[in-house]
């Protein structure tokens, strides 16, 4: 009840369609939970997840490790671990991927919506050529022949500055720098030109220079045309690239905000803490920490344990309150 | 890469001279007396003369210090005289090349049918995990890995030559003569090899490039065939290769039942005799095989597991 959909558009009915003018909504999550039943607890993952991607926007979704945006991430694409349990709708087109088929879902994947997988050192078969596994999702597409697919592979190196390409279509991914890696997945996922980019921690364990040039392939992406999803802890980079910011904290969305209002002015307080931490906010840590894990959290506010202003309304889980324009909060403050 | 298999060909000497050594030191330290045990088979009495036995002392160089024996026959090894057999007269190199060939055609055979079964059994077993075919899998497994090859050698021979008389019992010849001897090395090696390959490919579906994989929409098969078999081959094919030294160990047992005049043999008979230059002959020959066999493996991950090519980048 408390975190329905129907209380989100209660508070703003038309919130996507009159946005900008030609927006519309491109990918619709409904009520998503994705659970692990463990012998001891469930471990809710992801939990009534509610977000609308619009057509050609960058939407970042932060959170901390834990916070169940990676398994988002991979719901989108229908691919969920073995022993977890799915509910509510994920519409892609009018669609409900999660009652497609599997066949029906294998022809969405990599050519509607890719997947830019997380930590590119593990996410390429290490046997196989660089070059045959990003033109690989093209393979799947009647008359892309093998030289076709390689003079493609070939620009798209080019393109996203995986140099030189042909020396680098031919080499196996041990041989790439880390930063060379993420831009050929970048590649990988751009190859099939998909309507919906979704890319999994672009920038973990990346130096500065190199975030730059992965900042620069993804405006590449960005300026086909291709709807992206980010999904970061990396504020910096959520900043440089996104339109707008969801905010996920044990599993729930707690903030979606405008990027410039988000930087500008965070509505959750959890939010607030995020922009704290920042180096240049003064590295103020978050009290106590993300309860997901041991299972602690019970009901109320998820953040309830460690949000400052912390009333006893919060024993009371908040839905998503519209807060200001088109920005929402599962906060009371905001009710 | 060069550098990389003179290194590995250079490692093969301090093992050779390791393996002599203790070759060696277990030869002398068997109980009885191998002019004596070499007479009585030369002869063909219980009791060959004082004299006869000191001559053939004399002869198998025992009347000399145990180092004095060592150095005497390495200085030999390395001009490549392996010294001669004490029964038959030949040399040792002719005893031992002609007895290989028949060892390496049934090693060989037994390797390709446990690869031709093993491992499309252990792909199968994971693809389906805990379905049927992963459960005979494990039956066989655990019965093939428990069953002494010679009593199994005994229950086929029962069935295959004695009941339907299809296969000959023992001897030599054709490829019928093989069939059996190779069978029953073979079961072994299966029942390991589909295990190894099963848990290999199981932990090769969990790694995150088959997320990947799965993401770019690829089927099952595509999948299994293009990104999991090649990686998940590395662990077992280490594994395939040591044991083809190993099958050369097991032709021993496996020969002197379906007696077959291979190596394996030929050892066997040169430890009854105590023919010692052919017992040395054929433990050396042993060692280079199982040398060569894993130099050839670790050249082959090189196939396998581009990371291991060092210069090439």
């Amino acid at each position: 009840m408390y975190y329905n959909i129907c209380n989100y558009h209660k508070t703003g009915p038309c919130r996507y369609r009159d946005r900008k003018g030609t927006m519309s909504i491109i990918i619709e999550v409904n009520q998503l939970s994705v659970h692990f039943p463990l012998s001891t607890a469930t471990v809710k993952a992801v939990d009534g997840v509610d977000l609308a991607v619009e057509e050609r926007e960058t939407l970042a979704i932060i959170g901390e490790s834990g916070s169940g945006k990676s398994v988002l991430g991979t719901a989108i694409l229908g691919l969920f671990p073995p022993t977890c349990t799915v509910s509510g709708t994920i519409t892609y087109e009018g669609k409900d991927l999660l009652c497609l088929s599997e066949e029906q879902l294998r022809s969405v994947r990599g050519l509607q919506i890719a997947w830019i997988p997380q930590n590119p050192a593990s996410a390429l078969n290490p046997s196989m050529r660089t070059g045959l596994q990003v033109g690989e999702p093209l393979s799947r597409q009647a008359g892309w022949t093998r030289e076709r697919i390689h003079e493609r592979v070939l620009e798209l190196f080019a393109k996203f500055r995986v140099l030189p390409p042909e020396e680098r279509s031919q080499a196996y991914p041990d041989s790439y720098s880390g930063g060379m890696l993420q831009r050929s997945l970048v590649a990988m996922g751009t190859s099939a030109s998909p309507k919906v980019i979704i890319a999994d921690e672009p920038t973990k364990g990346v130096d500065t220079l190199n975030k730059e040039s992965i900042a620069t392939a993804f405006r590449e992406v960005r300026n086909q045309g291709i709807t992206l999803v980010v999904i970061t802890h990396d504020l910096d980079f959520a900043r440089e690239l996104a339109d707008r910011v969801v905010v996920m904290y044990n599993g729930a969305v707690l903030e979606i905000s405008d990027k410039e209002r988000f930087f500008e002015r965070p509505l959750h307080p959890y939010s607030a803490g995020l922009l704290r931490s920042l180096p240049e906010n003064g590295l103020v840590p978050i009290p106590g920490r993300a309860t997901a894990r041991d299972g602690a959290f019970t009901s109320g506010c998820r953040f309830r344990s460690r949000c400052p202003g912390a009333g006893e309304r919060c024993a009371e889980e908040p839905p998503l309150i519209r807060a200001r324009h088109d920005d929402a909060v599962r906060c009371w403050n905001y009710d | 890469m060069n550098a990389l298999v003179v290194n590995r060909v250079l490692q093969i000497i301090p093992v050779l001279i390791g393996i002599s050594v203790i070759t060696f030191i277990l030869i002398a330290l068997a109980p009885g007396d191998p002019a004596e045990i070499s007479l009585r088979a030369i002869l063909d009495t219980d009791n060959p003369s004082p004299q006869a036995i000191s001559l053939m002392r004399a002869e198998m160089g025992l009347d000399q210090p145990y180092h004095i024996r060592y150095f005497i026959w390495l200085s030999r090894v390395l001009q490549g005289d392996l010294g001669y057999s004490y029964i038959s007269h030949k040399s040792t190199i002719h005893e031992i090349l002609y007895a290989l060939p028949t060892t390496f055609y049934l090693a060989t055979l037994a390797m390709a049918i446990s690869i031709i079964v093993g491992i499309p059994l252990g792909i199968a077993a994971a693809v389906r995990q805990n379905g049927l075919i992963d459960h005979v899998c494990r039956l066989f497994s655990v019965v093939g890995n428990a069953t002494p090859e010679f009593f199994l050698a005994i229950l086929l021979l029962l069935f295959f030559s004695i009941q339907l008389k299809i296969l000959p019992v023992a001897g030599s010849g054709g490829i019928q003569y093989f069939i059996l001897p190779s069978l029953v090395l073979a079961v072994g090696l299966i029942a390991i090899t589909s295990r190894l390959m099963r848990t290999s490919m199981l932990d090769v579906l969990e790694q995150n490039y088959i997320l990947t994989a799965r993401s770019k929409g690829l089927d099952r098969g595509t999948i299994i065939t293009r990104h999991a078999i090649k990686n998940a081959l590395l662990p077992v094919l280490t594994y395939m290769g040591t044991q083809f030294g190993w099958l050369f160990g097991g032709a021993v047992v496996v020969e002197s039942i379906f007696a077959l005049p291979g190596i394996g043999r030929l050892t066997v008979d040169a430890v009854n005799t105590r023919d010692i230059m052919v017992l040395q002959g054929c433990m050396i020959t042993f060692a280079i095989i199982f040398v060569v066999v894993n130099l050839a493996v670790d050249m082959s991950y090189i196939w396998l597991n581009p990371a291991i090519r060092y210069d090439e980048v």
